[in-house]
């Protein structure tokens, strides 16, 4: 199998890249001196994928939370369920599901090539029982209960449900009691079948590794299926939000509130370059040194905690801003006002020079991580990049650029969405 | 490999100079007695951090970060047994990926977290007071909002009620009252006391051999007649009274938390076969707890054991239905008496001494190598990951079970959901 070498040398650092025979991309990046070595098995099913391709071309809706009960149940095994079999290597192994992915991986100090093999089988072989996905049923209905109570993951689902009429990044990861109680061993199955193949998944490592080791691994454990890479349904949506203003009460001290500007996108995904172009809109206008944060701060209005994020996927993206604050409404129309502010005059390039510094430091501190290096290969990949793309991307960016991001912000495409606290008996 | 170093009396510098990173990490950490006035100390380390004389307004320090390829700084404060913990840390970029050559990014660093601890914008005995406010402000609400995270809210009000005559169960930042009668000489007052008094272990890892910041943080000491407390902390051998609080809020789930004491006479008794009994008890998803409450009963998400050494106390918590706390007691209970019977294998002792062994080894970065020092700030010695590692492999089966032997409930703290109101989900 051919190795392609990408080498970064202002970073020192490589990566390699190898389409395995199983259909299977794999990336490896090697760091000399660490001790630790991170990997990580994914699959492009996420919680957006609420519908699955037919033969004949049309699309079939199932039920909310499926990506994320498939990867609860990949744990479980014929014999031995995944934990007990790394309990043997050492290794510490963990799964998470995203809106747009599922992922399984272990970090370890020693026994590398054993503890790979486990997470190759375990993710590839899967073991259940209509008894045991019911039992599951409880721990992730505990669990879904758990982020309920969660007033930072209330304020985003809220907002997104306010952002977005059809789209499914406006439901719950995990989905609902309801949803969750009409899945089955057999649906479990289909979906695996469909979303688990190799054509569709990704295996990144990052630190204490060897490549050649890594592809003999490779070949011993990773089964050839059919499949492709599976297709997601795209369905335009107006940028007008569903509605302007969505709240809750919840058990807190103080209210929170998170403002949303919803993209207009003709195309499901945003390149890589605008991406970065808006982080740093973003830092320029709601960053630490900003006029407005600290015109809100002195104000009383917001904290420390307030922060930005350009959040994007597949169909999706928003600007977000949030935070605490004693007055949401008012913070929100300060925001949209600095907002149509800024699109008229555009930014200061002081401030685009000093933001894009500090996106870059931010990028290579990054390399030092095995973890968040594994899974930004990851994203590169299923973004349909290459490695260290992004290093040139920032490089690259321009002041106009930026300012064309920041024109696509309309405050009629903006939702707020606030918690308030609920008033308790203690 | 870490080089330590004593500076000034009870000050110690421990370095690490390795190219592996691409980032350096200076971390300052502190301790003073729990004695002292913990709501100055607090509010104190939250000024340090806003601004210092050089950049005397936050905006301006910012900026300075952000030139600094987007340093970032931090501060905090926690508990080490009965001390309290201060930490100021800065992370940057390594001088060699600056994109001029010649950029000296760490010894700035260096010199600006120094200016901060030894140079703060301060002027006749007060610290200003519109920052004083603002961080007062700040540190009030992050208190107020401890609430909004049932859980550690949850973890924190059992210790106080499991230690509450105790130095250990008083709230780490004091009380909200104190906070607000802070003046900004009292500050002062407390920074002058914390250089003067505090235990300091100064943590750097770069690619440079770190001499510079040894250098800086020598001179800032040189000027400062250093007189360091004695820091101890009251261990109880024997659990109090059972006591169970029950406090009700309109929450979906409930969330319980059991406080043992462990029996230990002081952090290093038994340590190694502490460690492991509370593993296998509840520490991973090989243990007992996870195996049993919440896969074979499902009754939870989550139900970890949480040893805390330094105090000999041993938490264990899980979110669960309000109906099912005596079912979950009654299992977590049953799972650590299978402990002391030692219900388990050789292999279970294996599996346990490599998820140790990979959870202390795993320190692939600046900021986690400063952090596993740093934790050792009270200790005499510093160990590195493989010599702490080394003592747990000499543990026998014997031992972890008389360990666990000692293990008593003392308190239990529930929050419950209150009825009919949230429960939508």
């Amino acid at each position: 199998m051919k190795l392609k070498e990408y080498r970064n040398d202002l970073l020192g650092e490589s990566v390699f890249h190898a389409k395995h025979s199983s259909g299977l991309n794999i990336y490896i990046m090697p760091k000399s001196g660490y001790s630790t070595t991170y990997a990580i098995f994914a699959t492009e099913y996420g919680s957006i994928d609420t519908s699955v391709k037919k033969a004949d071309g049309t699309f079939e809706t199932i039920p909310e939370g499926t990506a994320h009960f498939l990867e609860h149940k990949l744990f479980e095994g014929e014999e031995l369920d995944a934990f007990e079999q790394f309990a043997k290597t050492g290794a510490s192994a963990n799964a998470y599901t995203s809106f747009d992915r599922t992922a399984y991986l272990f970090s370890c100090n020693e026994n590398f090539e054993e503890s790979l093999g486990i997470l190759l089988d375990f993710v590839q072989k899967p073991y259940f029982t209509q008894e045991t996905v019911e039992k599951e049923q409880g721990i992730i209905g505990q669990e879904i209960r758990m982020y309920k109570d969660l007033a930072d993951w209330e304020v985003m689902f809220n907002l997104l449900t306010a952002l977005y009429y059809e789209h499914p990044v406006r439901i719950d990861i995990a989905g609902t009691q309801e949803s969750i109680a009409k899945i089955d061993a057999d649906l479990l199955y289909d979906l695996y079948r469909n979303f688990y193949n190799l054509n569709n998944m990704v295996l990144c490592i990052c630190g204490n590794v060897d490549c050649e080791k890594v592809l003999a691994v490779a070949d011993k454990h990773l089964e050839k299926t059919g499949g492709s890479k599976i297709e997601r349904k795209f369905v335009y949506e107006s940028p007008k939000p569903v509605k302007p203003l969505v709240e809750e009460s919840l058990s807190v001290a103080q209210k929170q509130f998170l403002l949303g500007y919803k993209e207009d996108r003709k195309t499901p995904e945003v390149s890589l370059e605008d991406e970065l172009a808006s982080q740093i809109m973003l830092e320029i206008l709601f960053g630490k040194t900003s006029p407005l944060f600290n015109d809100l701060l002195s104000k009383g209005l917001v904290d420390m905690g307030f922060y930005n994020e350009f959040f994007n996927g597949f169909g999706y993206a928003c600007c977000m801003i949030g935070g605490t604050s004693k007055d949401p409404e008012q913070t929100a129309e300060i925001i949209r006002k600095a907002v149509s502010e800024a699109v008229k005059t555009g930014l200061d390039p002081a401030d685009f020079e000093r933001a894009k510094r500090k996106l870059y430091g931010s990028m290579v501190k990054m390399y030092n991580d095995i973890e968040i290096v594994s899974n930004h290969l990851m994203s590169i990949h299923f973004g349909g990049c290459k490695p260290f793309a992004e290093l040139d991307a920032c490089r690259k960016l321009t002041l106009e650029r930026v300012n064309r991001r920041l024109r696509k912000l309309k405050n009629s495409y903006s939702a707020l969405s606030i918690i308030n606290p609920l008033s308790q008996e203690q | 490999m870490a080089k330590v170093r004593t500076i000034a009396d009870g000050v110690r510098i421990c370095t690490v100079q390795t190219d592996r990173f691409k980032s350096a990490f200076i971390g300052v950490s502190m301790v003073v007695p729990m004695t002292g006035n913990l709501s100055a100390n607090a509010l104190l380390i939250k000024v340090l951090k806003h601004s210092c004389k050089k950049y005397p307004d936050f905006v301006k320090l910012n900026r300075k970060l952000d030139e600094l390829y987007g340093a970032s700084i931090a501060a905090g404060f926690s508990k080490k047994g009965e001390a309290q913990m201060l930490d100021l840390e800065i992370s940057c970029i390594d001088d060699r990926f600056a994109l001029k050559s010649g950029e000296k990014i760490t010894a700035e660093c260096a010199e600006l977290i120094s200016g901060m601890l030894f140079n703060p914008d301060v002027k006749k005995g007060a610290f200003k007071s519109d920052i004083v406010d603002e961080e007062r402000r700040f540190l009030l609400q992050d208190i107020e909002e401890e609430i909004n995270n049932k859980r550690t809210y949850a973890q924190k009000k059992c210790v106080s009620i499991q230690c509450r005559n105790e130095l250990f169960g008083k709230r780490i930042y004091g009380t909200k009252e104190e906070i607000e009668a802070l003046t900004p000489e009292d500050l002062y007052e407390a920074w002058q006391n914390l250089l003067r008094t505090a235990t300091f272990l100064i943590t750097c890892v770069s690619s440079d051999d770190c001499r510079q910041v040894e250098r800086i943080f020598k001179k800032g000491f040189s000027k400062i007649e250093r007189q360091p407390a004695e820091i101890t902390t009251e261990f109880r051998t024997r659990p109090g009274k059972f006591r169970r609080v029950e406090e009700q809020f309109p929450v979906n789930q409930g969330k319980l938390v059991l406080g043992f004491r462990t029996g230990k006479k002081n952090k290093e008794d038994n340590f190694a076969a502490y460690v492991l009994a509370a593993d296998i008890f509840g520490g991973n998803v090989y243990s007992k707890l996870f195996l049993n409450v919440r896969e074979k009963l499902s009754l939870c998400y989550y139900c970890w054991a949480r040893l805390i050494s330094e105090k000999g106390l041993l938490m264990v918590d899980c979110g669960i239905d309000t109906e099912n706390e005596k079912k979950a007691t009654d299992e977590i209970l049953a799972q650590l008496k299978a402990v002391c019977d030692g219900d388990f294998t050789d292999d279970d002792i294996k599996a346990s001494v490599m998820g140790m062994r990979e959870r202390w080894l795993s320190m692939d970065n600046p900021g986690a190598i400063c952090g596993w020092y740093s934790t050792q700030i009270t200790d005499e010695t510093l160990c590195t990951p493989e010599e702490k590692v080394a003592l747990l492999e000499k543990v026998t089966k014997k031992e972890i079970c008389a360990a666990a032997k000692h293990i008593k409930l003392e308190a239990a703290y529930m929050i419950s959901a209150q009825e009919g109101e949230k429960d939508e989900a």
